[in-house]
């Protein structure tokens, strides 16, 4: 083993400092560029500025679904903007989606929370499942005993529409003219913080 | 302090990030043939008997089961993809069902174990033993006819009673995941 003697010592130990410093530092450089290469370009996001009024099927919905959005049970089937709210959020999901499943109990704690609170505004939830069928999305539906309406999407024809967005996914829209206010990719961290937002977009 | 401060940095850009990073950025694989396999069991025959290496770090063998569960084999043609990575876990929710017919899932693929072991940890773990027929690569797969050309599997799906007979096999459309009423379905035909 080299002998260095103290001043040797300090210089060599000064370097080494140096060194790891440098090191840790490029290499949390390298791991936080490394993480957003490694995310698609372009990550599909939903681009509309208004919610697209292609038809959701009344024969999903129960008559208490009906009553929650406003909807007359004498349709076939109805468009976003028909639903009698101030503002809409729509949770795209999917059964088989990992984080959906993590953030189920999230979102029920919203839906629940909204309905609690004293709001100003008329708040209502939908969730649309693309590539899920009827049974899965009952399924999804009674494992996380989730009261708001969800859409079946077995063909993924609302996914294509949504411009084929990853789950899960919001978009918040206003309930007047359909007009997107905003939209939120992945799980979120809080109900209250999600839901003020919703509020106040 | 300031080298506490770096690794703290290191850390904490490495592993939240990453984790929705590993199941943003993963593959997505062009449009395949449907099917590109000919099966060599049909519906009747007594599964041919395997071992096969499983990220739990055992060897599970389909003889273990004869006589205490129903097998369903799910094969998925390979990890790190969308269909796939947004098949399994959605199993994990309908556990209830498996359970109620006395089946176990072996999910496997062609991948190695360590690729195997890091997507089902980044998917958040599941319920099923999850094994590798990765040498001889596609052995298994092949040995069942649903191993394609280009070495991954089928999205396949064989259901095998407690006495080792084979009452329902499936091949989906690669680029689809068989709707669960389908697997559920199937168990009814269990004896």
């Amino acid at each position: 083993m080299l002998a260095l003697n103290n001043k040797e010592q300090a210089v060599y130990g000064n370097e080494l400092k140096i060194s790891l410093r440098t090191g840790f530092r490029l290499m949390s450089l390298l791991v936080f560029l490394g993480v957003f290469a490694s995310m698609p370009c372009g990550a599909q996001e939903f681009q509309a500025e208004t919610f697209p009024d292609n038809p959701l099927p009344v024969s999903d919905l129960d008559d208490e679904h009906l009553a929650y959005l406003g909807i007359d049970s004498k349709v076939q089937s109805f468009s976003a903007a028909d639903i009698d709210a101030d503002i809409v959020v729509v949770q795209v999901f999917s059964m088989y989606c990992p984080i959906c499943q993590r953030e189920a109990e999230a979102v029920n704690r919203m839906y629940h929370l909204k309905e609690s609170r004293e709001l100003d505004m008329v708040v209502r939830m939908i969730g649309i499942a693309p590539g899920n069928s009827a049974f899965e999305v009952g399924v999804f539906r009674d494992e996380y005993a989730i009261s708001f309406p969800l859409f079946p999407d077995p063909d993924y024809q609302w996914h294509k529409i949504l411009g084929e967005v990853g789950t899960p996914y919001f978009i918040v829209f206003s309930g007047r003219d359909a007009g997107v206010k905003w939209t939120h990719k992945g799980a979120f961290a809080d109900p209250e913080s999600f839901l003020d937002r919703v509020m106040h977009k | 302090m300031k080298y506490f401060f770096s690794v703290f940095v290191f850390i904490a850009l490495s592993l939240p990030v990453s984790s929705l990073a590993v199941l943003e950025g993963i593959y997505h694989p062009p449009e395949k043939k449907p099917v590109d396999s000919e099966l060599t069991v049909q519906v009747g025959d007594l599964a041919p008997d395997f071992t096969l290496p499983c990220i739990c770090g055992e060897d599970i063998s389909l003889s273990d089961f004869r006589g205490r569960k129903n097998v369903m084999l799910s094969f998925i043609p390979a990890a790190w993809t969308p269909v796939c990575s947004d098949q399994w876990p959605g199993y994990n929710i309908a556990r209830h069902f498996f359970d109620q017919h006395d089946t176990i899932i072996l999910g496997i693929s062609v991948d190695n174990l360590p690729t195997l072991h890091a997507w089902v940890k980044a998917m958040g773990g599941l319920w099923f033993p999850v094994l590798s027929d990765f040498w001889p690569h596609g052995g298994l797969a092949g040995e069942l006819g649903v191993l394609r050309a280009d070495g991954t599997a089928e999205r396949a799906v064989l259901l095998i009673d407690k006495s080792g007979k084979i009452v329902f096999i499936h091949v989906e459309d690669i680029n689809k995941r068989p709707p669960l009423e389908l697997l559920v379905n199937a168990m009814k035909l269990l004896p």
